[in-house]
C-alpha cells in the first residue's frame, strides 16, 4: 500500500530522519517505537505530504506522493500529537467543519457526525467546547475527526500522550477495533512500548533518525533470544552495587529500575550466585531474583543501551 | 467558504477578548467621545448660527454731500459730479457689506442682528450674547470713496470687536469681514485701472474661505465624527486578529490539518480574506447600527446615501481583509506572530492618529491630513464624512480608488510573502 524509500530529512545542519525505510500493507497495523526525537514525527509528516524530505521517496501503490500529493491525501487520515482543534469551538462544531472540509455535506455529513462521536464515546458531550474537555477527551476528538471521511489509512502520532489510563484504555481499544473489525491500515508511533506490543502486527523502532531493527514482535524479541533478563530485586539501591554488578564477566547490561536493577546476560549463564555474593559483598539485602521474559523495552535496551523514555 | 467564514466567525465571537477590542470598546469611545467633545465640534447639530451685531455709525447720506464739495473743489465739471454721486447712491460700500452680512445665504452661519448700538452691543459681547461685533464706522463711505475717487487717504476699514480671538466662532466672523475686504479692495482696484469699465471678476462671492466653505456643506456632528473615526481604527483590529487567528492554527496544527484535506496554501490564505471582509463588514455594520440606534448618528438619511455607505463599507472591509492576508503571510512566513502584536499595539494607533480617528488633524495640519489620506482608514474616513458632508459620489470615488489600488497592493505583497509550499 504505501512505501518509504530511504527518507531522510535534513533541518539545517542536523540530520533528523537518516535514510528510513518502511512499508504498510493494506489492513495492517504497523507500529513506530522509539524515544522522543527518535525521528518519528518527522518520518510520518513526510508520509503524510507535510513536509519534503530532503532524500528519498513515499510511494502509494507505486507512484510518488512527493509529486503527486492529491494521490494518498484522501484515504488519509492523520492524527497530530497536538490537539488540532479549535477550542473556542464544541466537538460538533469541529467535527462538521472537519466533515465539511473533507467534501461531506447535508445528511451525509450529519449522519458521519453522529457515528464518529458515538465511535469516540463522546456523543453526550458533543455540544461542549473542546476547551471545557478532558485531555483524554480532547484526544478522543483529535482522532474522530481524522476519521470524518472514512479514511483507509490512520497514520497516529503519539495519540496517547499525557493522558489518564482510563482514556488511554479506550483510545488503544478503538484503534484496535478499527484495524481489526474496520480493516483500517493504522501506522502507530509511540514511545510506549506495551501500546506499540498490545495493537501492531509488524514494529519498527527508530533511534537518531534511523530504524535499527523492524518485524513482528516475536521476530524483535528474537534479537534477545540468546539473552535472558533477570530482576535483580533489592532493599535499597546503591550506585556501589551498582558497578559491582556491572563489573561480573557474565553480566552484558545493568539498568536502574523501581525495585532494584535489571540484569541482561547471556541465557545459560549462572548469575545468581554471583549476583547474590555481589549484594552481600555490597553490604545490600537482596528481597529476589525475577528470570523476566524479555519485552520490547529490553530490546531497545539492548540496542541503544538506553531506556525508550530516557 | 461559507464554511470557513463561519468557523472564524464562532471562534473569534466566542473570544471575549476579541469582542471586546472589536465591539465594545469603540462602542465606549463612540459615546465618551461623542458626549465629551460634542460642544467643541458644536454639538449635535453641527455649527449653529453665530450671533453677531452689526452697528452702522455712519450716516451716508452726508457721506455724499460731503464727497460732494470736495469733487466740486477738485474742479471736476458739476455734470461728471453728478453723474459719480449718482452712481455712489446705487454703490455705496456700507450698503453693499451689510447685504453682504445679511444675504440669505449666511443665514446657516451668521444670526446678524442690526438692534445694537456700540455700548450695548459691548455689553452684550461681555455677557456672550453675541459672538463678535462688526462695526461700520461714521465715514466709512466717506473715506473709502476719496480714496477711490480723490485719491486721498488710505481708506477705511471695518471694525470687528471679538471677546476671544481663538474662538472657532470669531475666527469664522474675522474670516467673512476679511473676505469681504479683500474682495472689495480687489474689485476697487480693478475699477481703478481700468478707469471705471466693468470687468466680470472670477470670484465667487460665496466664497468665504476654508474654514467657511467647509461650513457649507452638511454639517459633521461629533457622534458621526467619531462613529466613523473609531469605526474605521477598531476595524483595522480586524487584520491582526485574524491574522493572529491564522498563527494559531498553525502553531496547534490545524493548518497542517487542513493541508491534509488537500487544501493548499493559497487557497487558504484567500479563505481568510473572505473571513475577514465578512467580519469587518459585520462589525462595522453593527457600529454604525448602534450608534444611529442610541444617538440618532444618521438621522434623516436616503437610501442613496446608505447604498454609499454601504459600498464604502465594502471597499473598508476588502482592504482590511487584505491587510490581514498581508500580516497572516509575514506571520507564516517567517514563523514568528510578532508581526500581529506590532500591528496591532502600535501601527493602528499610528494610523488612527493621522487618520484623524481622534481629532480632526487638519486643525494640526495640513500635511498630517494629507499624510492620512494615504492610510487605509484616513482615507476611507474621509470618504465617509464626505458622503455624510453632502458631497456627490464623483467626488467620493478618487479616495475609494486610492484605497482599491492599496488593497490590490497588499494582496500582491500578501501572495509573494505567503509560503506557498508545504508547511508544519
Amino acid at each position: 500500500m504505501l512505501e518509504v524509500e530511504n527518507l531522510s530529512k535534513v533541518y539545517k545542519s542536523k540530520k533528523a530522519v537518516d535514510g528510513v525505510n518502511l512499508y504498510l500493507d493494506s489492513g495492517e497495523s504497523i507500529g513506530l517505537l522509539g524515544p522522543n526525537g527518535a525521528g518519528k514525527s518527522t518520518t510520518i509528516s513526510m508520509m503524510s505530504t507535510l513536509i519534503r524530505p530532503s532524500d528519498g521517496d513515499v510511494r502509494f501503490k507505486g507512484k510518488s506522493i512527493l509529486k503527486q500529493p492529491d494521490l494518498v491525501r484522501p484515504i488519509l487520515g492523520v492524527v497530530p500529537q497536538e490537539i488540532a482543534l479549535y477550542e473556542e469551538l464544541t466537538a460538533y462544531e469541529n467535527m462538521k467543519f472537519f466533515g465539511r472540509v473533507y467534501g461531506l455535506s447535508g445528511k451525509k455529513l450529519d449522519n458521519k457526525v453522529e457515528e464518529v462521536l458515538e465511535l469516540v464515546g463522546l456523543k453526550e458531550r458533543k455540544k461542549e467546547k473542546i476547551k471545557g474537555y478532558s485531555g483524554g477527551m480532547k484526544r478522543r476528538i483529535n482522532i474522530a475527526v481524522a476519521l470524518m471521511h472514512q479514511p483507509e489509512l490512520l497514520i497516529m502520532d503519539e495519540p496517547t500522550v499525557g493522558i489518564d489510563p482510563q482514556s488511554r484504555n479506550y483510545i488503544l481499544e478503538m484503534v484496535r477495533q478499527l484495524n481489526q473489525e474496520k480493516g483500517m491500515t493504522v501506522l502507530y508511533t509511540s514511545h510506549y512500548m506495551e501500546e506499540v506490543e498490545r495493537l501492531c502486527d509488524r514494529i519498527y523502532i527508530m533511534d537518531h533518525g534511523k530504524v535499527i531493527a523492524s518485524g513482528t514482535k516475536d521476530e524483535l524479541k528474537s534479537i534477545l533470544s540468546g539473552e535472558e533478563t533477570v530482576l535483580v530485586e533489592v532493599q535499597h539501591k546503591t550506585n556501589a552495587l551498582a558497578n559491582q554488578i556491572a563489573s561480573l564477566p557474565s553480566i552484558q547490561k545493568v539498568t536502574e529500575v523501581e525495585k532494584g536493577f535489571k540484569v541482561i546476560a547471556p541465557k545459560g549463564e549462572n548469575i545468581f550466585t554471583d549476583v547474590f555474593r555481589a549484594t552481600e559483598e555490597a553490604g545490600v539485602k537482596l528481597m529476589g531474583l525475577h528470570v523476566q521474559t524479555p519485552t520490547l523495552e529490553d530490546v531497545f535496551l539492548h540496542l541503544t543501551g538506553r531506556k525508550l523514555r530516557d | 467558504m461559507w464554511n470557513v467564514i463561519k468557523k472564524d466567525f464562532l471562534t473569534i465571537s466566542r473570544d471575549r477578548s476579541e469582542v471586546l477590542v472589536l465591539l465594545i470598546m469603540p462602542f465606549i469611545l463612540i459615546a465618551i467621545l461623542g458626549f465629551a467633545l460634542g460642544d467643541l465640534m458644536s454639538g449635535t447639530n453641527g455649527i449653529e448660527e453665530i450671533p453677531v451685531a452689526l452697528v452702522n455709525e455712519q450716516d451716508i447720506d452726508q457721506a455724499i454731500l460731503d464727497l460732494e464739495v470736495d469733487l466740486r473743489d477738485q474742479g471736476i465739471p458739476n455734470e461728471i459730479v453728478a453723474d459719480l454721486i449718482a452712481n455712489i447712491e446705487d454703490t455705496d460700500p456700507a450698503t453693499s457689506f451689510i447685504n453682504f452680512l445679511t444675504d440669505p445665504d449666511l443665514d446657516d452661519i451668521l444670526a446678524v442682528s442690526t438692534d445694537y448700538d456700540k455700548e450695548s452691543a459691548m455689553l452684550a459681547l461681555e455677557e456672550e450674547e453675541i459672538a463678535a461685533i462688526v462695526i461700520i464706522p461714521e465715514q466709512f463711505s466717506y473715506h473709502l470713496l476719496s480714496a477711490l475717487y480723490l485719491d486721498e487717504g488710505t481708506g477705511s476699514k471695518v471694525e470687528l470687536v471679538v471677546q476671544n480671538k481663538e474662538q472657532i466662532q470669531a475666527g469664522i466672523v474675522e474670516n467673512i469681514v476679511q473676505n469681504f475686504n479683500d474682495h472689495f479692495n480687489f474689485e476697487t482696484s480693478i475699477i481703478q485701472a481700468t478707469e471705471g469699465a466693468a470687468v466680470q471678476t472670477d470670484l465667487d462671492t460665496v466664497s468665504f474661505g476654508e474654514t467657511v466653505s467647509i461650513s457649507m456643506q452638511d454639517p459633521v456632528s461629533a457622534f458621526q465624527y467619531y462613529t466613523i473615526g473609531m469605526a474605521v481604527m477598531f476595524a483595522l483590529y480586524v487584520a491582526s486578529t485574524v491574522s493572529a487567528n491564522a498563527f494559531k492554527e498553525k502553531k496547534s496544527h490545524v493548518f497542517a490539518r487542513l493541508m491534509i484535506t488537500g487544501e493548499t496554501p493559497l487557497r487558504y490564505l484567500f479563505g481568510k480574506f473572505t473571513s475577514a471582509i465578512f467580519l469587518t463588514f459585520l462589525q462595522l455594520a453593527i457600529l454604525f447600527s448602534v450608534s444611529h440606534l442610541l444617538f440618532q448618528t444618521f438621522e434623516n438619511k436616503n437610501v442613496e446615501f446608505w447604498l454609499v455607505i454601504g459600498l464604502i463599507t465594502f471597499v473598508f472591509s476588502a482592504t482590511v481583509s487584505t491587510l490581514a492576508m498581508l500580516i497572516t503571510s509575514i506571520a507564516l512566513r517567517f514563523n514568528n506572530d510578532t508581526v500581529s502584536g506590532i500591528f496591532s499595539g502600535g501601527v493602528i494607533t499610528l494610523f488612527a492618529f493621522v487618520g484623524g480617528s481622534f481629532t480632526p488633524v487638519e486643525q494640526i495640519s495640513p500635511f498630517i491630513r494629507e499624510l492620512g489620506n494615504w492610510t487605509p482608514n484616513g482615507a476611507i474616513m474621509t470618504a465617509y464624512l464626505q458622503m455624510i458632508q453632502g458631497f456627490e459620489i464623483s467626488e467620493i470615488l478618487p479616495m475609494l480608488y486610492r484605497v482599491c489600488g492599496m488593497a490590490i497592493l497588499f494582496i500582491l505583497l500578501a501572495v509573494a510573502i505567503f509560503p506557498k509550499r508545504r508547511l508544519t
